[in-house]
């Protein structure tokens, strides 16, 4: 059948079943990429002519950046296809995004101030785009607390989703704002169209670490989601039976199957 | 080319002068990207326990009201 995929994928022990099988292989290719991405960034990458060594902080912070806006559109649409089709999963994977992301963007933020002081001659500028990265970390911090207050869970899922949506406008904007509001932040160096304002050899690093950082996303997701899994499913047969087969399998080995 | 860029550790380390922001912008994308994996698998291991617990406190509840039974 056409949709039955779909409905798998709402199911939570469907999915937890299969990253049991994912994570083996690429929790660890995560970890690879990323010390490839940021070892080659800060060590094999060529000085910059303007900036000098402190540009390297690009390779940590702008995929940083990128996936704490593209978290956002992960975590609305999640819980728009929570809100619409009423499934249980979407919402646990919304949930577990809103932590993450607002990680990444504490990240961008503590990152984006450390290469403004040699930069810019500032820890921090009011100019839009960081003004717009503060509210992105307001709205994670709004649905990471709106999603413990509600003493029901479906009413808390629906006020998530609901803020979750109406923050969506927020993510173009960040994404605008170098261009709408012309300050000390630069124009973005990589486009999809047209030709890129970088030179390979610090762009395939870049890319790289770009890379990782989606990877790196995909396993925290997968992790978050899991465990919500479980909090959530606690008084299913499925999940009381694989609390109880890690316990048959011995106490002391610490357990494959947990991650 | 792709090379090594720097002629020393010590250079590595100090980064023209930006070693102090470079190396502390790693730091701290070390410590949160580590905390992001960390965390959700130790809460997940501890709910499974939970989870172990009480259902064997269920079980015992069975087993004394059937045997404490008429």
């Amino acid at each position: 059948m056409a949709w039955q995929w779909f409905h798998r994928l709402g199911s939570p022990r469907w999915f937890y079943e299969k990253t049991s099988r994912w994570l083996v292989w690429f929790a660890p290719l995560t970890i690879l990429l990323m010390l490839l991405g940021i070892g080659w960034g800060l060590g094999f990458a060529p000085i910059d002519s303007k900036q000098g060594d402190s540009y390297r902080i690009i390779f940590i912070h702008m995929p940083a950046a990128a996936l704490a806006l593209a978290g956002y559109y992960i975590m609305a649409i999640a819980g728009a296809v929570g809100l619409i089709w009423k499934m249980k999963l979407p919402f646990m994977v919304m949930k577990s995004a809103a932590p993450i992301g607002a990680a990444l963007t504490i990240l961008t933020l503590a990152t984006g101030s450390l290469w403004g002081h040699p930069t810019w001659g500032t820890f921090w500028e009011w100019d839009a785009r960081n003004i717009f990265m503060l509210v992105l970390l307001f709205l994670y911090a709004g649905i990471v607390v709106l999603a413990e207050v509600y003493p029901s869970r479906d009413a808390a899922d629906k006020a998530c989703a609901i803020l979750a949506l109406v923050g969506t406008i927020n993510v173009p904007i960040i994404y605008k704002s170098v261009d709408w509001w012309y300050s000390l932040h630069q124009p973005a160096s990589i486009k999809l169209t047209g030709g890129s304002s970088i030179h390979w050899s610090m762009l395939y690093p870049l890319l790289l670490c770009i890379l990782a950082y989606y990877c790196f996303y995909t396993l925290a997701l997968i992790l978050y989601t899991r465990r919500e899994i479980l909090v959530r499913e606690a008084r299913t047969t499925w999940v009381v039976q694989l609390a109880q087969a890690r316990l048959a399998r011995g106490k002391g080995r610490p357990a494959e199957d947990a991650l | 080319m792709i090379e090594f860029r720097f002629s020393s550790l010590t250079e590595f380390l100090q980064m023209g002068g930006h070693g102090i922001y470079v190396w502390s912008c790693a730091a701290i994308a070390l410590v949160i990207l580590t905390v992001l994996l960390v965390y959700p698998i130790i809460t997940a291991r501890s709910q499974l326990v939970r989870i172990q617990r009480q259902q064997a406190m269920q079980q015992e509840r069975h087993q004394h009201a059937r045997s404490s039974g008429p």
